[in-house]
């Protein structure tokens, strides 16, 4: 990996001890995760204290640092068990909190532990980055409607570190901002119960009013200009961030750390995000620059998880009307997640978790750390015990003949026969037909 | 008790102006303190009021109330979100007001004070009083809608500011607590505490155009006037497809867009209880839409002392249905543990096997599972480990224990890099460990996903 001074860390997240492993050997610099309580994230599967411990050690065994979540706002009865959580992770060496909390920001520095501001706080502006700092926070992560030049410019009033978000879902509303969960749903958004209503559709009848908004006595709710617009609208969906386009700006105004959204997205997502960002930092740090030709192969390879439409949000300028994903939420099954390397028997062959069907005539990618992709062309496919299969089932495990550069670990994705013989990414891709069961021979 | 009373346009500010000065007419009236909140458009979610109307009506407040039994205190409301760029274009504006009030009139026997959300902004107004003589100085009250729901926070938020020498006048506490919390925050916090006990529920806020871009795609050739007219905005009444999501109200203005909620928060008929958690300051948000007549009826309900009884006649022909919000309880943060399943839970199951004074290790997860063929499982605990005759607990995701004793078969164990079926050491083969795969019979019941365990003993 090339040397990265002066160029932003890479920080991906870690929904559970598989991400957060997958994360960091594809090429996290660090990685966000949390316990089972105090984060925003209860859908995530989390850490338990075991997987904590373990986590935090695979990670710095592999040089990459571990932020832990505490960014839901907590009522009183919620702050039970805190300070002995924050012992064991300074036990464990975590190297950072995130918080959104004065009351949780105080533990952590009774406990002796550096504090990152969450995004949560919506720290928009330097007079309240320069509120934490006297709070006592080391690193402000930034609302998304921050723009990169803004937080250049915060960075340099305040003299903190920097963090904004580079890509991943967005909320529509101001971090922190929205209860709409609270009162329809019966679960605190702030406290890890969002329900996406912002993802809904909504039926709606808006009206413009021209000039101060005074009710008349006799027709106090009746507009000055009519009904401009009556349908149904998915009005408070946000398109998903990408600003990867965006990489010398985030450079130039030396924003510190580069945050990838999504703890409760899957491990595919996990590894193509971190793996692209990754490629793009170190070409920059390498060549200075990213060519079209490059930016076009990382924007496509983005292109292939399943996502809302992609748009900058407010990183150049104020996010525009182009930022609402206004259309329902659809799967993107061009290239699934099939799986993980789970075994290797030299020279016999290879077993593969799989999480996704999986038959003969498939063509499967395997993302590699550093590298290309490698693409398996299936002729045959069989179960754990050998036995010939036309087709495996979802979660079960297959064997392959041996492929000789897989590595335990590395993730793989199925194809769609339509998009088979697209172009490569990084490079030439190599292309290995299976066709002889358990005698290690591949075809290039 | 004290009142505040949210003012979103100058229209309410002249009703209660003139209703005010009808009771104080009236000479059975007590002395009272009375907070007006005013939400001028350049600053606030939701105000109307400019800052000449502000100026005026201040003006107009000395006139009518500088010998009556209401001490009238004058708030600003300064709640809108910032980013950097427009917070400095702000702050210009600002000081040049700033400036403007320290050469104008005090209040003859009242303050006034700024309502502010957001740090940044309290951070500037303090430094900007730390420059200003003793009489040149207002009150700071914060408003703490995010984020600060807990004593700690709060008492924080006051010794930062403290060591700049600034002392909130007030906090303003969100809607989120429940009376026992607000009790025990009111315990801790020598600040005056402001709690909103009537009207509009704010739900969202974003800065994005929300609305104006539906406008639009009705009608391309049509600019929505808020582009060239600060002064205009949109709403809408959304209903969205989910139970629960119906009737917003929904608003985009200069600032933002905005979600309130159909139904409306009352706690007038429990300002006991309100008062009893330690409140001093009950806050009145007058709905935009209400008109002079229910504002009238309103403010007699509140200083007549006839709440109980007047109020229900009242509810009745208010616009929306009135809600006490969660100042009573607050059960949030429960029902989102249920969408897990408990049963999978590794937690659950040590505390349930604890019950049974039973120590259990974590062995792993059944990763394949082929009715009457077989079952797969990888061992992922840390120091598992499976020999002979060892009893494994397969726990469903039905919540149900099965127990297997393990047995060494050939090939059962496959490790992740094997090159045959021999250690390092030159041993066949016998025992799995963690990172391995063992193969198992089908056990009916068991599914992928289901977690494997070894009960270990009695506890220590």
């Amino acid at each position: 990996m090339v040397a990265r001074t002066h160029y932003p860390e890479l920080l991906a997240p870690a929904g559970s001890l598989e991400k957060l492993r997958i994360a960091t050997l594809y090429g996290a610099d660090a990685v966000y995760l949390s316990g089972q309580n105090f984060g925003l994230r209860q859908a995530a599967d989390n850490f338990s204290l075991e997987e904590l411990e373990e986590g935090i050690d695979f990670a710095h065994r592999h040089g990459t640092k571990t932020y832990l979540t505490l960014n839901s706002f907590f009522h009183n009865r919620d702050f039970k068990g805190m300070e002995s959580f924050l012992q064991f992770l300074k036990f464990h060496k975590a190297d950072a909190l995130i918080i959104s909390d004065l009351g949780a920001l105080s533990l952590a520095k009774k406990v002796g532990l550096p504090v990152h501001l969450s995004t949560q706080a919506s720290c928009l502006n330097s007079e309240s980055g320069k509120f934490w700092h006297r709070a006592g926070v080391e690193r402000l992560i930034l609302g998304r409607e921050v723009s990169i030049a803004e937080a250049g410019a915060i960075k340099k009033s305040t003299g903190l570190e920097v963090e904004l978000f580079i890509h991943g879902s967005m909320c529509m509303s101001y971090s922190g901002h929205c209860v709409i969960s609270n009162f329809t749903s019966g679960r605190d958004s702030n406290r890890g119960g969002c329900a996406h209503s912002c993802r809904f559709e909504y039926n709606l009848k808006v009206e413009e009013e021209i000039g101060s908004r005074e009710p008349d006595s006799q027709c106090s709710s009746q507009s000055n200009a009519g009904e401009q617009f009556q349908g149904r609208s998915y009005f408070m969906s946000s398109k998903d961030l990408n600003g990867i386009d965006l990489l010398p700006q985030f450079i130039e105004h030396k924003i510190d750390s580069l945050k990838i959204e999504g703890r409760n997205k899957g491990p595919l997502y996990a590894a193509t995000v971190t793996k692209v960002y990754r490629y793009a930092i170190d070409q920059m740090a390498k060549n200075g620059k990213l060519s079209i030709e490059e930016l076009t192969v990382l924007q496509s390879e983005l292109g292939k998880m399943s996502h809302r439409d992609y748009t900058p949000a407010s990183l150049v300028q104020k996010a525009s009307e182009d930022s609402i994903y206004d259309k329902r939420e659809s799967e993107d099954n061009r290239y699934p997640f099939a799986g993980t390397v789970l075994a290797i028997m030299e020279n016999k062959s290879v077993l593969l978790e799989v999480k996704t069907a999986i038959e003969d005539g498939d063509v499967l990618e395997v993302l590699q750390e550093g590298g290309n992709f490698l693409t398996l062309n299936l002729r045959e496919i069989y179960n754990i015990l050998g036995e010939r299969i036309k087709r495996s089932r979802p979660s079960s495990v297959i064997r392959l003949p041996f492929v000789d550069g897989l590595k335990i670990g590395q993730l793989v994705r199925k194809v769609n026969q339509s998009e088979a013989n697209l172009g490569s990414l990084y490079g030439e891709r190599t292309n290995m037909g299976l066709d002889a069961p358990f005698k290690g021979e591949s075809v290039i | 008790m004290k009142y505040c009373w949210g003012l979103y346009h100058s229209k309410h500010g002249q009703d209660l102006k003139k209703f005010l000065n009808d009771l104080d007419s009236e000479s059975t009236h007590r002395h009272e303190n009375i907070n007006l909140i005013v939400h001028p458009q350049i600053l606030s979610r939701r105000g109307r009021w400019s800052f000449s109307e502000f100026e005026n009506y201040i003006s107009e407040l000395l006139a009518h109330f500088s010998n009556s039994n209401f001490q009238i205190n004058v708030e600003l409301q300064f709640d809108i979100l910032l980013t950097e760029f427009n917070f400095q274009e702000k702050s210009a504006l600002l000081e040049e007001w700033l400036n403007l009030r320290k050469k104008e009139h005090r209040l003859a026997h009242g303050t006034w004070s700024v309502r502010i959300a957001d740090v940044g902004a309290l951070n500037y107004f303090s430094k900007k009083m730390s420059s200003m003589s003793e009489h040149e100085r207002f009150d700071l009250k914060f408003i703490a809608s995010s984020g600060f729901n807990n004593s700690d926070a709060l008492v924080g938020l006051c010794t930062v500011l403290n060591e700049q020498n600034i002392v909130l006048k007030g906090i303003v506490l969100s809607t989120e607590l429940p009376k026992d919390e607000i009790s025990e925050i009111a315990s801790v916090l020598k600040t005056p505490l402001e709690l909103q006990v009537f009207g509009p529920i704010p739900l969202f806020y974003s800065e994005r155009k929300l609305l104006s871009p539906l406008v639009k795609r009705n009608a391309p050739s049509v600019t929505p006037s808020e582009e060239n007219n600060d002064a205009s905005f949109m709403v809408a009444k959304g209903d969205g497809e989910e139970t629960g999501h119906k009737g917003f109200q929904v608003e985009e203005n200069v600032n933002g867009t905005f979600l309130y909620l159909p139904k409306q928060l009352c706690l007038l008929d429990c300002l006991d209880l309100v008062a009893d958690s330690g409140i001093e300051y009950a806050r009145i948000d007058l709905d935009p839409q209400l008109g002079t007549e229910q504002i009238e009826r309103l403010v007699r309900l509140v200083y007549k002392n006839n709440l109980i009884d007047g109020f229900e006649k009242y509810k009745e022909h208010y616009p929306a249905s009135l809600i006490k919000g969660f100042f009573l309880a607050n059960k949030t943060d429960t029902l989102f543990k249920k969408l897990k399943n408990q049963n999978l839970n590794w937690s659950t199951i040590v505390e349930q096997m604890q019950t049974q004074n039973i120590q259990v290790r974590y062995l792993g997860d059944v990763i394949d599972a082929e009715k009457d063929k077989m079952l797969v499982v990888l061992l992922k605990g840390k120091g598992s480990v499976l020999t002979n005759d060892d009893e494994m607990v397969i726990r469903t995701p039905e919540g149900k224990d099965k127990t297997h004793k393990f047995r060494y078969q050939e090939k059962n164990i496959i490790k992740p890099e094997m090159h045959s079926n021999e250690n390092v050491n030159g041993f066949r083969v016998s025992r799995a460990g963690t990172g391995d795969i063992i193969i198992l019979p089908w056990i009916s019941g068991v599914q992928v996903g289901s977690v494997v365990y070894k009960k270990i003993g009695p506890l220590p």
